[in-house]
C-alpha cells in the first residue's frame, strides 16, 4: 500500500483520538508520538493540534484542556466511536439475563460488571437514563461484590463460622451466626446459602447486604452446624397427570419415577438444602402436585395455600 | 452532538468527513453502502457523496489505523461490517469467560436465534474471543415450519395434549416461536378466549393454516396486585412494571398480554402477594389456587405406595423404578 491511498491528515487524528482515548497526554508527549509513528514520523504545530481537537470536538468528542490540574494534560472524557445500542439489543440482553438465571455466580458477577461497563461507554446520548433503566427493569446485581464473593467462598470452603452483619430491609441491621454452605445465583442476585443456630432448615442471605464478616472460634456450635450441612433432605412430590416426556425438571438433583399404581402420575425425589426455592419453583410451575414428604413441608405448604385462598374469599 | 456549523471552530473537513464514517460503522456495526450515503447527504458538514476513489482512500486509512472492516456483496447490496477497531472496549479476561459462559448456556436452548443475535451483539460491542467451534444453526423442521406460519400471519388450527395429555383443538393467530429452558412453545392469541397462549410444540400431534388471515392481537391487560411483608422492601420491578403506591403495602401495575406468565410467577410470592385488578384475573387466581388446593389434598396415598416411597427415601433407590 502506498501512503498517496491514506489520508494523511485523517490518520493523524485517529491516531490522536487513539492515545488520548487511552491516556492523559501533554502537548510534547503527543508530539513525541507523532514523531515516533512511522507513517507520520514528525511532530505538529499546536496550531495544527488545535485543528485536529476542533475536528474530534465537531464529531462529538468531549476533551478537557490542559491546566494545572490535570497537569496540562488532554484528556478525552468521551468519544461516540462506540456502539449504539439499539431497542432490540436491549431486548437480547434482557432476555439474555433472563435465561443465565442459574448461572455460576462469579459468570453473573462478571457479566453483570462488564454490562455496566458497556452502558457506561456506548453512544447512545441518553446512555445514563438508558442504564438506570435497563438495571432497574433486569434486576441487575451490584458489580461491587468481587470481594465479598471472595470472601464467602473461602469461609465456605474452610467452613467457618462466621459472624454477619446483615442490613435487612425491614430490621435494619443485624448479626447473625451463620455457617456458609455455598453461594448460588438466583433471578440475577447472587445469595450465601447455609446454617443459623436458631434456624432448622437452611437460610440464605442476599451478598449485597451483608455490610461485615468475621469468623467465630466457637467449635462446639461449628461442628453442630456441619452435622446439618452434611444432612441432604429428601423431598418427594407427585406431579398430576404429566407424561414423563412432559415434565421439565425444576431443579438440579431431582430424580423421576413413574408412580407404580397411577401411572399418568409421576414421583419426583429432590435432593434440595433449599425448601424456600423449591416452594416457590412448585408453585410457579404449571403443575398440579403433593408433597408426599417430608411432612413437614407438606404441612407448610398446605397452610400456604390454605392463606392463599383465604386472601380471595 | 454536532455543533451548529456556523460555530464549529475550523476543523479539517476531510479528516471530519472519513471519521464520520468511522463513526458511523462503530455505531451501527454494519451498514449498507445506501444506508451510508443517506448519512452522509444528512450530515450538515458533508452533504455530499464521496467518489468511489476517495472511498477506497478512506477505507483504506481506517485499515491502516487499525480497523477491520469487511466488503460483503449480496443480493446486489453492498455491506461494510466493522469487524474490529482500535477503539471498540476491552474487555477483562474474567469478562471474557463470563461472555463465553453466558454463550454457552444460551446454545444450550432449543432455539439458538438469542445466542446468534448475543454473539452478534458481543462482537460489536466488545473484543472476545467468542468460543472456537462453529456457528452452526440447531435447524429443526418443525421449528421452521411454525416460524414460518408466524410469518405467513394466517390462522391455525392445531390439535394439542395439554399439561394433563388430554386432546384439545385450538384456533390460534401466530405470533412467535418462543424457547423455554428446554423446550421451544407457539406464543400466539387463542381465538376463544382472545389470551395470549403458549403451546409447547412437542405436544401438537396436527395442525393445519387457515384461509384466513389475523385480524386481532391479544389485548394488554393492566394487572394490580398487592406485596406485602419482605416483599415490600424486597421487591424488584419486572419490566412493564410500575408502583401504585408503597405505603404499608407495596402496590403493582403490570401491563401484560400473557397473564398466564404472569399469575404463575405471582404463585411463587405465596401468601406475600394477592391480585387485586381486573375481577377476572383475580377470579383466575383464585380457580388456579383452588385447583392447586384440590390436588393438594384430594389424592389419598394408600399402603403400597407408602412402602414404595419409603424405600425411595432409603439412600440407594433401586434403579428399576427410575424413568428412563
Amino acid at each position: 500500500m502506498t501512503q498517496n491511498a491514506l489520508n494523511k491528515t485523517a490518520y493523524r487524528v485517529l491516531q490522536l483520538l487513539r492515545w488520548l482515548s487511552a491516556e492523559s497526554l501533554t502537548f510534547e508527549q503527543i508530539n513525541d508520538r507523532f514523531a515516533a509513528d512511522a507513517l507520520i514520523g514528525k511532530p505538529v504545530s499546536p496550531d495544527s493540534l488545535w485543528f485536529y481537537l476542533n475536528t474530534l470536538k465537531a464529531l462529538g468528542c468531549i476533551i478537557s484542556r490542559p491546566s494545572p490540574r490535570n497537569r496540562f494534560c488532554y484528556h478525552i472524557q468521551f468519544h461516540p466511536f462506540t456502539y449504539r445500542l439499539t431497542d432490540k439489543d436491549l431486548e437480547v440482553l434482557n432476555h439474555t439475563l433472563m435465561v443465565i438465571d442459574d448461572a455460576n455466580y462469579w459468570d453473573v458477577q462478571y457479566f453483570n460488571q462488564w454490562l455496566h461497563k458497556i452502558f457506561d461507554h456506548v453512544s447512545n446520548e441518553d446512555r445514563t437514563d438508558l442504564a438506570r433503566q435497563f438495571f432497574r427493569d433486569t434486576r441487575s446485581v451490584s458489580c461491587q461484590l468481587d470481594s465479598m464473593v471472595q470472601r464467602f467462598e473461602q469461609h465456605a470452603k474452610s467452613h467457618d463460622l462466621l459472624i454477619v452483619t446483615y442490613i435487612s430491609p425491614q430490621q435494619g441491621a443485624e448479626e447473625k451466626i451463620f455457617l456458609p454452605k455455598r453461594l448460588f445465583c438466583h433471578q440475577n442476585i447472587i445469595y450465601i446459602l447455609g446454617h443459623t443456630h436458631d434456624r432448622e432448615g437452611s437460610s440464605m442471605l442476599r451478598l449485597d447486604r451483608v455490610s461485615q464478616v468475621r469468623t467465630l472460634a466457637h467449635p462446639e456450635l461449628r461442628h453442630q452446624l456441619l452435622q446439618k450441612q452434611l444432612e441432604k433432605p429428601v423431598y418427594l412430590i407427585r406431579i398430576f397427570n404429566c407424561a414423563h416426556n412432559r415434565y421439565e425438571a425444576l431443579g438440579e438433583n431431582e430424580e423421576t419415577f413413574r408412580d407404580p399404581f397411577q401411572e399418568e402420575h409421576l414421583i419426583v425425589k429432590f435432593r434440595c438444602d433449599n425448601p424456600f426455592l423449591l416452594r416457590q419453583k412448585l408453585l410457579s410451575s404449571e403443575y398440579y402436585f403433593q408433597v408426599i414428604y417430608p411432612q413437614q413441608f407438606q404441612q407448610d405448604l398446605q397452610q400456604t395455600l390454605y392463606e392463599m385462598r383465604q386472601l380471595y374469599a | 452532538m454536532m455543533a451548529d456549523k456556523t460555530e464549529t471552530p475550523p476543523k479539517s473537513i476531510s479528516a471530519f468527513r472519513l471519521l464520520y464514517i468511522y463513526m458511523l460503522l462503530c455505531q451501527h456495526g454494519q451498514m449498507t453502502g445506501e444506508e451510508l450515503i443517506d448519512k452522509l447527504h444528512r450530515q450538515l458538514d458533508i452533504r455530499q457523496t464521496y467518489t468511489s476513489e476517495t472511498f477506497q482512500k478512506y477505507l483504506q486509512t481506517l485499515r491502516r489505523f487499525g480497523c477491520r472492516i469487511s466488503r460483503i456483496d449480496k443480493h446486489g447490496k453492498t455491506l461494510y461490517r466493522l469487524e474490529d477497531h482500535p477503539l471498540k472496549n476491552p474487555s477483562l479476561p474474567t469478562e471474557i469467560k463470563a461472555l463465553q459462559a453466558v454463550s454457552t448456556i444460551l446454545r444450550a436452548q432449543p432455539i439458538w436465534d438469542l445466542y446468534q443475535r448475543f454473539c452478534q451483539l458481543c462482537d460489536n460491542l466488545t473484543t472476545w474471543n467468542e468460543i472456537s467451534t462453529p456457528v452452526v444453526p440447531n435447524f429443526s423442521e418443525e421449528i421452521e415450519l411454525f416460524k414460518q406460519y408466524c410469518r405467513d400471519g394466517q390462522l391455525l388450527e392445531i390439535y394439542y395434549k395439554n399439561q394433563q395429555a388430554n386432546p384439545v383443538m385450538l384456533k390460534v393467530e401466530p405470533i412467535e416461536v418462543v424457547a423455554g429452558k428446554k423446550r421451544v412453545y407457539l406464543s400466539g392469541t387463542d381465538l376463544q378466549s382472545n389470551k395470549k397462549i403458549r403451546c409447547d410444540l412437542s405436544q401438537i400431534y396436527s395442525h393445519k393454516q387457515l384461509p384466513s388471515r389475523i385480524r386481532s392481537q391479544a389485548q394488554k391487560i393492566v394487572v394490580t396486585f398487592r406485596l406485602t411483608g419482605k416483599l415490600v422492601n424486597n421487591y424488584r420491578l419486572y419490566p412493564g412494571e410500575t408502583i401504585i403506591s408503597r405505603e404499608p403495602d407495596l402496590i403493582v401495575q403490570h401491563k401484560t398480554d400473557e397473564v398466564d406468565q404472569l399469575l404463575r410467577r405471582l404463585l411463587k410470592y405465596g401468601t406475600q402477594c394477592e391480585v387485586l385488578t381486573p375481577d377476572c384475573v383475580r377470579q383466575e387466581m383464585c380457580t388456579r389456587i383452588d385447583a392447586l388446593q384440590e390436588a393438594f389434598n384430594t389424592e389419598q396415598i394408600d399402603g403400597n405406595l407408602q412402602k414404595w416411597l419409603y424405600h425411595l427415601c432409603s439412600p440407594q433407590t433401586s434403579d428399576d423404578a427410575r424413568v428412563d
